[in-house]
This record gives C-alpha cells, sequence and structure tokens, in this order.
C-alpha cells in the first residue's frame, strides 16, 4: 500500500460539525474498492483512520468525517489547495455482491463507506438504502444517494427526520419482504451487532468495523476485534488488515465471546 | 561518513534498527520501508507457544505520546520460523528476535530452538514489558533473576544476547550489571513506561488490559539518562530507544552511549521516518563535528565535554 501526499480539490460541509475533502487521487481513486480506508496523518502521534466516501469523475476520493476531537478538528481546517499524508488504500473492502437485491444499512459517519458502494454496485444490482443517525443535522449523504436514482430510507433518533428510531425497523421489514439478497452495513458497533443479529446465517452480510488503530497495516496488532477461526475457535481479526470489512460469520459479539 | 556501528559481535550499515512490536515481522510495510536498509528489525516478541495478548482497545494517544497494551500477542516461536522468518531472510535483513517467556526455561526454550535458524543475528530478551502480570515483569525488577534469565538463555545459545531493559525499575545501574555479569553482550534500553488513561465517556479505563506502555517523543529524555546511565556502569555496548523522530534524536542517544538505536512508535505516524533518518543522519553528524557514528557514541560522557 504506497503513501500518496494528495492536494485537497475540494472542502464541503455537508452538515454542522461534518467535512468531506474531496483529494485530487486519480491513480487511487482507480484501484479503491468501496469500505477501504485511508490511514491520514494528522499532528500527534497517530493517524486517524477514515474511510472513502466515493470517487468523482474527475478522479477524486472523498474523505467525510465528523468532528470529534483533536485529530478531525484539524483535518477540518484543511482548504483546497493544502495537501494531506495519507496511507491508502487500506484494509479489505466490500466484496462484489452475488446478483440479487442489496441492502445498504449505514448509521451515522458509517454511511459514507456505503454511499461508495452505492456507487459502485447501484448500476449492476437492485440497491436498498437505509440511513440512522441521532437527529437530521448528522445524517449525511441522503442527497447523494438520491442523485444516482436511490431512495433511502431515514431513521433518526429523535425522530427529525425520516422514521423516528433506530435502523432495526426498517431492516428487518426488508429482511422480511426480500426472501434473499444480501446486506451491506457500517456504523456503531451496537447498530453493528442489531444488524447481524436480524439477517442471521441465512445471508450474506458484511459488516465495516471500526477499532482503534495504531499502524494502520497490519504489523503492531492495536485494532482487533474477536472473531472464530477456521476451526471455531476464537482467534483476534486486525480490523486493519483483515478488515474493516468482515463476514458476520466471523465476528463474535460480546454475548457469543 | 561512516554511518558503520556495531553492537558486539553484530556489525550494522547502520545504527537505526525497527523497535520490537512496532514493525510486525517485516512485510507489513511492505512497500513503505525497505527492511534491508535499515541498520536492523527487532521483530514482535516471540515465545515457545502462542499468546493471546490482552483485550482491546490496546493503544490510547497520549500528548506527544502513545499508551499500548497489547499484551504480547505472538504467534509462537514455530509459527515465527514457517512463516515469519523467510521474509526478513530473503530481504537480507539484519534480524533481532526478541523473545519472551514466562518462566526462565520459556526464554531458554525460544533460544535454542532459533539456534538452529540461519538469518537470525541476534536474540532479544524482553525482560521488561509492563503488559503481562506474570513472567517478564518480576525478571525486569529483580537482578538477581534478570541475570538468572541470562545465563539460561547464554547457555541455550550461540547467538548474540541483547537484554531489554525496563525503566519501571528503581536501580537500572545494579540491573545492567547483572545482566552483564551473567553473559549479556549487550542492553537495550528502555522499553516503555507504565501509565494509564481513563475513557471519560465510557468510565473506564481507556486500555483493555488497564494499564499500559507509554512510549514516543514523551519518553525521550527518560531513554536518554537510562543510556547514559548504564552505558557508564557496564562494558558491553548499549542500544538506545525511546522516542526517537528524528537523525539528531539519534545523535543524542549516541553521545549518551549508546552504540546503535531502535526506532518504534514515530514509524506509525510516517512510516518512512527510518529512511529519513538514516538519510540525513550523515549531515547531522558533520554539522556537530563528528566524522563517523563511532566518533560521536558516548562523546558527552564525563572527562569528554570538559576539554
Ligand atoms: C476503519 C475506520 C474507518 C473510519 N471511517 C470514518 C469515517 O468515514 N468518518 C468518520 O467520521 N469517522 C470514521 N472513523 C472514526 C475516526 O477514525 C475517528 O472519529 C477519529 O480517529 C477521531 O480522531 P480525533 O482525534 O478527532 O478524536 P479523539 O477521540 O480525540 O481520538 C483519540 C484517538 O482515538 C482514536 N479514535 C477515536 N474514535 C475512534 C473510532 N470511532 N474508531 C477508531 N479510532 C477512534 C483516534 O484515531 C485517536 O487515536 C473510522 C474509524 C475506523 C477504524
Ligand atoms: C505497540 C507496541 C508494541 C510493543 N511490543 C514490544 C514487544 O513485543 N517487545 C518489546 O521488547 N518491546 C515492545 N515494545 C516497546 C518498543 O520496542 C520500544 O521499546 C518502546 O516503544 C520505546 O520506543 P519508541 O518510543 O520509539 O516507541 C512495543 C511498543 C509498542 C508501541
Ligand atoms: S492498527 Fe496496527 S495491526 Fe491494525
Amino acid at each position: 500500500m504506497p503513501q500518496f501526499d494528495l492536494p485537497v480539490a475540494e472542502r464541503r460541509v455537508p452538515q454542522p460539525e461534518h467535512v468531506e475533502l474531496l483529494l485530487e487521487a486519480p491513480a487511487l481513486a482507480a484501484t479503491l474498492t468501496p469500505g477501504q480506508f485511508a490511514h491520514v496523518w494528522t499532528p500527534g502521534t497517530l493517524r486517524r483512520p477514515i474511510s472513502f466516501s466515493r470517487t468523482t469523475p474527475e478522479g477524486w476520493v472523498g474523505l467525510l468525517f465528523r468532528v470529534v476531537g483533536p485529530g478531525t478538528a484539524w483535518l477540518a481546517e484543511r482548504r483546497a489547495g493544502d495537501r494531506l499524508d495519507v496511507l491508502a488504500p487500506l484494509g479489505h473492502g466490500f466484496p462484489d455482491p452475488e446478483p440479487g437485491p442489496v441492502l445498504l444499512v449505514g448509521g451515522g459517519v458509517g454511511i459514507p463507506p456505503l454511499f461508495a458502494a452505492a456507487q459502485r454496485w447501484g448500476k449492476t444490482h437492485p440497491v436498498s438504502v437505509i440511513l440512522g443517525a441521532r437527529s437530521a443535522d448528522a445524517l449525511v449523504m441522503a442527497d447523494d444517494f438520491r442523485a444516482l436514482g436511490l431512495h433511502p430510507i431515514l431513521t433518526t433518533d429523535d425522530g427529525s427526520v425520516g422514521e423516528r428510531g433506530r435502523v432495526s425497523g426498517p431492516v428487518a421489514q426488508w429482511l422480511a419482504r426480500q426472501g434473499g439478497g444480501q446486506v451491506m452495513a457500517c456504523g456503531p458497533t451496537p447498530m453493528l451487532a442489531a444488524v447481524a443479529q436480524l439477517v442471521g446465517g441465512g445471508r450474506p452480510c458484511w459488516l465495516a468495523y471500526e477499532q482503534r488503530m495504531g499502524c494502520g497495516v497490519g504489523a503492531c496488532l492495536a485494532c482487533v476485534v474477536p472473531g472464530a477461526g477456521a476451526d471455531g475457535r476464537p482467534e483476534w481479526i486486525r480490523v486493519c488488515h483483515d478488515g474493516p470489512v468482515l463476514s458476520s460469520q466471523r465476528l463474535l459479539w460480546p454475548q457469543d465471546a | 561518513m561512516d554511518v558503520r556501528t556495531a553492537v558486539g559481535a553484530v556489525e550494522l550499515a547502520n545504527p537505526v534498527l525497527a523497535a520490537s512490536g512496532t514493525f510486525g515481522f517485516g512485510p507489513e510495510y511492505d512497500g513503505l520501508v525497505e527492511v534491508r536498509r535499515l541498520g536492523g528489525v527487532a521483530v514482535k516478541g516471540i515465545a515457545p507457544e502462542p499468546w493471546r495478548g490482552n483485550a482491546p482497545p490496546r493503544v490510547w494517544e497520549t500528548p506527544s505520546g502513545l499508551l499500548n497494551s497489547i499484551g504480547l500477542q505472538n504467534p509462537g516461536v514455530e509459527a515465527f520460523v514457517a512463516e515469519d522468518l523467510p521474509y526478513l531472510r530473503q530481504q537480507g535483513a539484519t534480524v533481532v528476535v526478541n523473545i519472551i517467556g514466562r518462566t526462565r526455561e520459556e526464554y531458554a526454550a525460544v533460544a535454542r530452538r532459533l539456534d538452529r535458524e540461519a538469518g537470525i543475528h541476534a536474540l532479544e530478551l524482553n525482560i521488561s514489558c509492563p503488559n503481562i502480570k506474570e513472567g517478564g515483569i518480576q525478571f525486569g525488577h529483580d537482578p538477581g533473576a534478570a541475570g538468572a534469565v541470562t545465563a539460561a538463555v547464554k547457555g541455550a545459545t550461540r547467538l548474540p544476547v541483547w537484554v531489554k531493559l525496563s525503566p519501571n525499575t528503581h536501580d537500572l545501574a545494579g540491573m545492567a550489571r547483572a545482566v552483564a555479569d551473567a553473559g549479556a553482550d549487550a542492553i537495550s534500553a528502555i522499553n516503555t513506561l507504565v501509565g494509564m488513561a481513563i475513557n471519560l465517556d465510557e468510565r473506564r479505563p481507556a486500555l483493555g488490559g488497564v494499564t499500559g506502555g507509554l512510549s514516543g517523543p514523551a519518553i525521550r529524555p527518560v531513554a536518554v539518562r537510562a543510556v547514559w546511565e548504564v552505558s557508564q556502569a557496564v562494558d558491553i555496548p548499549v542500544v538506545g530507544i525511546g522516542g526517537i523522530q528524528t537523525a539528531a534524536d539519534v545523535l543524542e542517544f549516541l553521545m549518551a552511549g549508546a552504540s546503535a538505536v531502535m526506532v518504534g512508535t514515530a514509524t506509525f505516524s510516517q512510516p518512512g521516518a527510518m529512511a529519513a533518518i538514516i538519510e540525513a543522519l550523515p549531515g547531522v553528524l558533520a554539522h556537530y563535528g563528528f566524522d563517523s557514528v563511532a566518533a560521536a557514541i558516548g562523546a558527552a560522557h564525563p572527562g569528554r565535554w570538559t576539554t
């Protein structure tokens, strides 16, 4: 995985406290798999992992993040023309789905990699989209999905936009309506656990995971989550190297571990 | 400019090695770091059998530093020899294998197994990791135990044995003398300092292992002082470790008495840090009036700076 020094082509503010940086990176754009991430240099000891949100016809790639601490605050200050030092593309993204319906489920800042997935598979597969957030001002990219001709179902905890409540309701309805299909999801870990439980073992379910990282390249063993090895025995999975997209079958949830 | 150096019998093309636990087994950084350009690579600590390590989260950033509680997860010596060593051997790297154990016998067992393998240049005994409750930690505090484990390993291998000391002890010089007397060929200093952070949102310790080891620039002055003290207490060479980010930092360790250095945490932020240091080192040595790495070693020791 190479290291790039990428100019910021455009800075967008899709919601308060959320910034999307579009980076000029034609070589990278051509090789990205949705779900892969960048390990971005920020001042301090560690880089910050951010998923790619989109690619554009100009050969740009997007990083969309919420400002939660010093690293993302520094990134949010970048302007067009500034440069970012990124290691990318890192990790394994979503696999090519089988023919048939695909459900994309995104929560909060888990939405961006699913938009990248919609860009990739929206024309080849019947794609449904369910997006959730705390409130309307934390729900990103709904218009981007609409621009692809998709009709995202929206949920918010406070009901400020879409249905009030969590994504689980609409996900359960979709699963009941579709006999088969496959699910791709990214969001807070409790949301991923809920989605995995609803989908069960019957259909493919791919989850883009988060864990605190050191190196980002598989060397330091910081970013592990509990999984089941080939023989069913517990093993640690490195999110940066084996993930961040993992089959729900490989993961052990707190209740199973 | 002559940047070659030696740690006892181990000759190094330059004094910059990758620190154990921060560089995996080498191939993880393929495309970013050319391992044969480094002075050497110290691999992740290896035990006789696989160790599972601690629960996540395993890292937490702190001011100018990093707390980790990996807990010495490792694949065990057989898997290391079969799957990881061949890459480093094929790259022509100078390889230092960091070894860990719960008992003296376990350390000796790993050393004995590795003695038969080509492509290993030295063993580094981690008797200092703060992330395990049993084993390593008591060796790191008790000069008698440290000397005994060093002697046991020396008896099990012909490879040079470096002993990596903990800063979490009140008698560093005593520890250094004990392992030197037991036959150690060199001393690596330092491992991480024990620390802790609280996750305010979750109202619990930030690390799954509760406490962790502090590394990065925050510990550099502690490491410089350790190298200064150890290099004057014993006659064997010292490998300096702790918070190194630049060629000037390397020179600081050399002048404090180190014969070589290791770079760890800096690689996470900048995978090219070691290569950049190696490239800048001749200019920095020249700037401060040295014509070789060898000339800088111990240059700040008492008696040498009064001129
Ligand atoms: C594979 C992956 C993809 C991600 N993609 C996105 C994305 O597309 N958009 C987005 O807004 N966020 C994303 N995140 C979360 C993002 O990495 C954190 O929000 C960010 O690192 C916070 O840094 P900070 O300095 O602003 O905050 P702080 O909380 O001060 O960070 C302190 C430390 O904790 C780490 N950290 C904090 N929160 C997280 C988290 N949720 N996951 C992992 N490490 C964390 C930081 O990297 C840093 O080392 C992703 C995380 C991972 C692992
Ligand atoms: C994530 C991580 C894992 C480490 N694992 C080991 C290890 O297995 N064995 C060991 O002797 N030291 C280990 N260390 C300590 C480093 O080798 C080094 O002594 C320490 O980090 C100080 O150097 P630095 O400030 O350049 O990182 C580890 C450090 C880090 C940050
Ligand atoms: S972050 Fe270092 S192994 Fe994943």
